[in-house]
């Protein structure tokens, strides 16, 4: 079995908040605690990378892919 | 282990099988599983005063609160993962009560199924292209046939036409940077892609994130059946051989939770 992301050398942090907060299930929608059934507390928090945006200056034209995160 | 009226529970991620208590003390003292319909949701206990909505908020402003917090997230995610397939949850996704998960499992129990079984025997890794542009320009204007024709032409030319021929030379420089900077890009994405199963192409993060000297140009994720990992990193390793010398710079890790690769649609 692999060792956990050992690969490149170091785990930068923006890596990790790049998927735990802006990717991963979603049961109920961000804040949307009021999903009949679900008791949900609070879930997804993405203010920290709300600065994130998508930067297309140095490329033309998108790379081409059949899974492009919207922007 | 019981809750209190003082405590939420939080959940990491789910899967289709689980470690027995000893082993995940190992991993963490205080996460257990929470088991319903085949399917178990790794938990943990946390304090309202930390994790309450409003708590949450504020805790999230502090960057010296968060980093710990979801560098744990990600390593008991990937400790789980060691021995089982996951379905990883975002951070802060916290429940009332046991109760609560268990609907909830069973809610979505055939799409966590399907999921873990479309992700079994696979890993995501990670890939970005960095590139310092001025060292990549040095290249292409170094290599480019059509740029090396018009400096001989300026250089047998007058100087009202070489005054001329050196503004298209600048146009055309842009032009063929652009280009090239596209082309090399998505050779390295095709070659990857090869050997994967799914990709995902995320957004370009910007430096102030990054905390690069170079400027991102290729943001991707790889879903890679497990015994090709290593022919996937021989690629990687093969294209920064060849694309180095260029001012590409390459990062890569893994393997990750299936973060990039999960679909499941929340229901009305």
């Amino acid at each position: 079995m692999n060792d956990v992301i050992t690969k490149s050398k170091d785990v930068t942090l923006l890596e990790i908040l790049d998927r735990v907060l802006n990717k991963g299930v979603v049961i109920s929608g961000d804040l949307v605690i009021s999903v009949a059934d679900i008791d949900l507390v609070y879930l997804g928090l993405k203010l920290l990378l709300s600065s994130v945006e998508t930067m297309e200056k140095y490329r033309g034209a998108p790379i081409y892919s059949p899974y492009q995160e919207s922007s | 282990m019981k809750m209190n009226n003082t405590e939420l529970i939080y959940l990491y991620c789910m899967t289709d099988k689980t470690l027995n208590l000893e082993e995940m003390e190992k991993i963490s003292e205080n996460i257990f599983p929470i088991n319903s319909n085949g399917l178990y949701a790794v938990a943990k206990y946390v304090p309202k005063a930390e994790f309450s909505e409003e708590n949450l908020k504020q805790n999230f402003a502090d960057m010296n609160w968060v980093e710990p917090q979801v560098r744990e997230h990600i390593r008991i995610i990937s400790e789980i993962m060691k021995s089982s397939t996951v379905i990883p949850f975002k951070f802060g996704t916290i429940y009332n009560n046991e109760k609560n998960i268990k609907k909830m499992i069973n809610n979505y129990s055939k799409t966590f199924m399907e999921n873990i079984n479309y992700l079994k025997n696979k890993e995501e890794w990670s890939v970005k292209i960095y590139c310092n542009l001025e060292k990549f320009d040095t290249m292409i204007i170094k290599n480019s046939d059509k740029i090396n024709q018009l400096d001989n032409e300026i250089r047998q030319s007058s100087p009202g036409k070489a005054y001329i021929l050196k503004k298209k030379r600048k146009d055309l420089i842009i032009l063929e940077n652009e280009r090239k900077l596209n082309e090399y890009g998505q050779n390295c994405f095709n070659d990857l892609q090869k050997v994967a199963d799914s990709t995902k192409i995320n957004n370009l993060l910007p430096k102030e994130v990054t905390e690069k000297k170079n400027d991102m140009i290729l943001n991707s994720a790889y879903l890679i059946t497990k015994d090709k990992v290593k022919n996937f990193v021989n690629i990687i390793e093969k294209l920064i051989n060849i694309y180095e010398a260029y001012g590409l710079e390459f990062d890569y890790s893994g393997p990750w939770p299936s973060y990039n690769f999960i679909d499941i649609k929340e229901k009305e």
